[in-house]
């Protein structure tokens, strides 16, 4: 008994003292200069670098767009019985062999009608360098096919497959333009609350590392080639509202900061600095609940799931980074003008009640 | 004595959070009453991704009567869709699909042809003052604002009561002026087809009528009505797929969500545990009232539909839920290194946090209130879902954690570790302006 308690004791000294020389470790850090404006143009290289890699893939290969946006063929395969979940797994990996033996690589399968009379609706895209006649030669082959696997010796009586329909893209131009307006009315209703509550200065640079973030989103889809369906404009949506929340709250303490006493003579530069040092921790934990939240789901749940939320995932790393290293100093740059104003007004209010005027050298920003 | 109070309170929120878990995962019947209670996370209303029913796309030609461009004809059609199905299913939602299609979902309900007879065979509509296919129509549908069932009391008729939009108004009084002295037939033609016939009894000019006689039934008269309003579409609708679906995501998706949702919001208890002790323990409380009045709301209010962006909404809000709670427990440790004792901690943490969690809430609020005025089907679902939980979490964090805290403070006043906090070992920037803004605020 006595044995085991000293036992925990020690385990229990052990850790506290990991902790103890982590957090020690962390006031280290937190104690060095961060000199995020300094170091500003190193760290906008790596969202750069990750653009422009981007811009050249989409120049050679465009988005990889999903069957929402580019329409295709539905081909229904009809079973005219129940068919169980393990029937359907079966058929489903005969299916998916036979499209990509045909060559198909972008293709929905889909259970669906009652229970007395199941079917499989097939959607695919177009095989891109193929004319519509080719298109249609292969088409029949796939139905062929599909018959001659499935169904080898008509052992299920009422099996047929029904002929090729054409679908038009279920996401329209219009469906795009709708979302656009929408995220564009909120961005200017969002600038004009933060120009209200913070400054205007406060309200672009939100909204830059609010673009950043999308512009990233939009380039890792593009370079890893992930498949763009109506999905992703929820998925950027959900990023915009991440990213605005996380930006502001860094902006509360550069405006707090902004008010102290002792940090009028403080340049934005060092304002700066303070304000994300001062809500690092919170910055940290708030990116490690959400994305764990995210992560999960994404390694649990079904492909359609993943495909919608990886590009979340990406987004709320985007975002952590962005609130970090671009909105800060991109604050500092903008500010600027007013900061000289507010410390000539400190200066004349100084020398008015005869106090140290704050060194002329210090103005410069 | 505060103890006792203390005690009490936190007694009666256990109690409520706990009746409030069970309402929200249980199901169960009502003793003595024939009705069942469904738990609130079981009634949220899903959508055709998460849980199948009957899906149907119609294909849109200009109609040769109607004026206007297809895309706005489309759009007008969308909304007299709309308001025939919303009365009946309404979680079904009508889009535009592509450029010349309307796409009806409808979740969870397996006969199509029940959805689909309530549009209709969409014809052109036109009314007649003779029995003649090539007489010149007086008013066609695009003049008609609603038909609807009604019965007469008085008379003890079945019916349908027409109303018409104001330019139908004013030609249907004239068409009736002309009519009634002779007590006149009007001739009702639907796609060519003379389908009515009725007297006129009366001048009409307020652009209402009741035309009732040859229905025997309700169910009759609901037909006749469902008639007429079929052609009062703007456009000729061609039905081009129907089918009936599970759920487009994989049977499994909602289960594994929800898996994936329970586990994570474990991961966020323990993370908030070893991080804050107490402090924490008091905030995982708040989380899971929070579930309670979240679920609670989405299973009750009627424009809540789940669909996957809105799972995306509900993490994005529990995200944001449990950030409040860190952005003001790391306020009171920044409060509390500044020399502060606990209780006083706790409140300048909480004023200061306040600002900060109303700003950064409401700048989201903005977004999602115009994505949700604006946006179109799911990304209206997704701005709801997150809507109503920025709401539900302002409420649990500067509310429910707030008062969990202060009523923690009688048992514990003096203890910092217990609450995660730490003495200022380091000097925090402008500690000392903190010191005198907290004298000032004193002195006050």
């Amino acid at each position: 008994m006595e044995q085991k308690k000293s036992k925990k004791n020690k385990s229990q000294k052990k850790q506290n003292k990991f902790i103890s020389a982590m957090s020690q470790k962390y006031n280290n850090f937190l104690a060095k200069d961060f000199n995020l404006v300094k170091n500003f143009k190193y760290t906008i290289l790596a969202p750069v670098v990750i653009l422009l890699v981007a811009v050249i893939m989409f120049a050679c290969l465009g988005f990889n767009l999903g069957l929402d946006f580019t329409g295709g063929t539905i081909l229904k395969v009809n079973f005219g019985t129940d068919i169980s979940n393990a029937e359907y797994n079966a058929y489903k990996t005969t299916l998916e062999k036979v499209l990509k033996d045909n060559g198909i690589t972008k293709y929905t399968l889909q259970k669906e009608g009652s229970t007395t009379d199941a079917s499989v609706s097939v959607k695919f895209q177009d095989v891109s360098g193929k004319t519509e006649a080719q298109m249609n030669d292969l088409v029949e082959t796939v139905k062929k096919e599909i018959s001659e696997q499935i169904n080898p010796n008509n052992e299920i009586s009422n099996f047929s497959v029904e002929d090729g329909q054409r679908i038009g893209a279920s996401a329209s131009s219009s469906l795009l333009t709708n979302a656009l307006l929408a995220v564009s009315i909120a961005i200017v209703l969002m600038l004009i609350y933060i120009a209200i509550r913070f400054e205007f200065a406060s309200g672009v640079s939100a909204i830059i590392a609010l673009l950043h973030d999308v512009l990233l989103m939009c380039a890792f889809v593009v370079i890893c080639r992930i498949q763009i369906n109506s999905s992703f404009i929820a998925a950027l949506i959900t990023i915009i509202g991440y990213s605005i929340n996380n930006t502001i709250v860094i902006f509360d303490r550069v405006r707090e900061n902004l008010r102290r006493e002792s940090y009028q003579a403080k340049t934005n530069a060092e304002i700066v600095d303070i304000s994300v040092k001062d809500t690092l921790t919170r910055t940290f934990y708030t990116s490690i609940t959400t994305i764990v939240s995210v992560l999960l789901l994404a390694i649990i749940g079904v492909s359609a799931i993943r495909e919608f939320l990886l590009p979340i995932l990406f987004g709320l790393v985007a975002g952590t980074y962005s609130s970090v290293f671009i909105s800060g100093p991109i604050w500092s740059f903008i500010y600027k003008k007013d900061k000289d104003k507010r410390l000539k007004k400190r200066i004349e209010q100084d020398k008015k009640d005869k106090k140290n005027p704050i060194p002329e050298d210090k103005i410069v920003v | 004595m505060l103890k006792k109070r203390a005690i009490r309170n936190f007694v009666l929120v256990g109690i409520a959070t706990l009746i409030g878990l069970v309402l929200t995962i249980f199901s169960f019947d009502i003793p003595f009453t024939c009705y069942t209670f469904k738990g609130f996370a079981g009634g949220i209303q899903l959508g055709l991704d998460l849980k199948g029913g009957v899906m149907a796309v119609y294909n849109c030609e200009q109609s040769s009567e109607s004026e206007g461009s297809l895309s706005d004809q489309i759009d007008a059609t969308i909304t007299r869709l709309s308001s025939l199905i919303l009365a009946d299913y309404p979680e079904a939602t009508i889009v535009k699909q592509g450029d010349n299609q309307i796409r009806i979902e409808v979740p969870d309900v397996d006969d199509p042809d029940e959805v689909l007879g309530l549009i209709g065979e969409p014809a052109k509509l036109e009314f007649k003052k003779e029995n003649s296919e090539s007489a010149e129509a007086v008013l066609t549908g695009k003049d008609i604002k609603s038909a609807e069932y009604q019965y007469d009391s008085t008379s003890n008729q079945h019916g349908v009561r027409l109303q018409f939009t104001t330019e139908g108004a004013t030609k249907f009084h004239e068409l009736t002026g002309e009519l009634a002295p002779n007590k006149g037939k009007l001739y009702i033609f639907i796609g060519g087809q003379l389908f009515s016939e009725p007297e006129v009894q009366s001048v009409i000019a307020d652009g209402v009528t009741f035309i009732s006689g040859s229905m025997s039934s309700q169910k009759e008269a609901e037909a006749y009505a469902t008639k007429i309003l079929s052609g009062t579409y703007s456009v000729d609708l061609e039905l081009s797929e129907k089918n009936i679906t599970t759920a487009t995501l994989g049977e499994n998706a909602l289960f594994l969500s929800i898996i994936a949702g329970l586990v994570g919001l474990v991961l966020i208890f323990v993370i908030m545990y070893v991080v804050y002790k107490n402090m924490g323990l008091l905030a995982n409380l708040s989380l899971i009232i929070y579930v309670v009045i979240y679920m609670f709301l989405l299973s009750i209010l009627p424009f809540v539909q789940l669909t996957l962006p809105g799972i995306a909404g509900i993490i994005l809000g529990l995200g944001m839920a449990v950030d409040g709670n860190i952005v003001v427990f790391e306020r009171i440790k920044d409060e509390f290194k500044t020399g502060k004792k606990i209780p006083a901690s706790f409140k300048a943490g909480f004023k200061r946090a306040t600002i900060t969690v109303l700003d950064s809430n409401i700048t989201t609020i903005i977004a999602s209130l115009v994505l949700a005025w604006l946006g179109t089907g799911t990304i209206r679902s997704f701005a709801y879902t997150l809507l109503i939980s920025i709401v539900v979490s302002m409420f649990t964090t500067l509310v429910v954690t707030r008062g969990l805290l202060n009523w923690a403070l009688p048992f514990n006043s003096t203890n910092y570790k217990k609450y995660g906090l730490k003495k200022g070992e380091v000097e925090l920037n402008g500690t000392e302006e903190i010191q005198k803004e907290q004298i000032a605020e004193e002195a006050k």
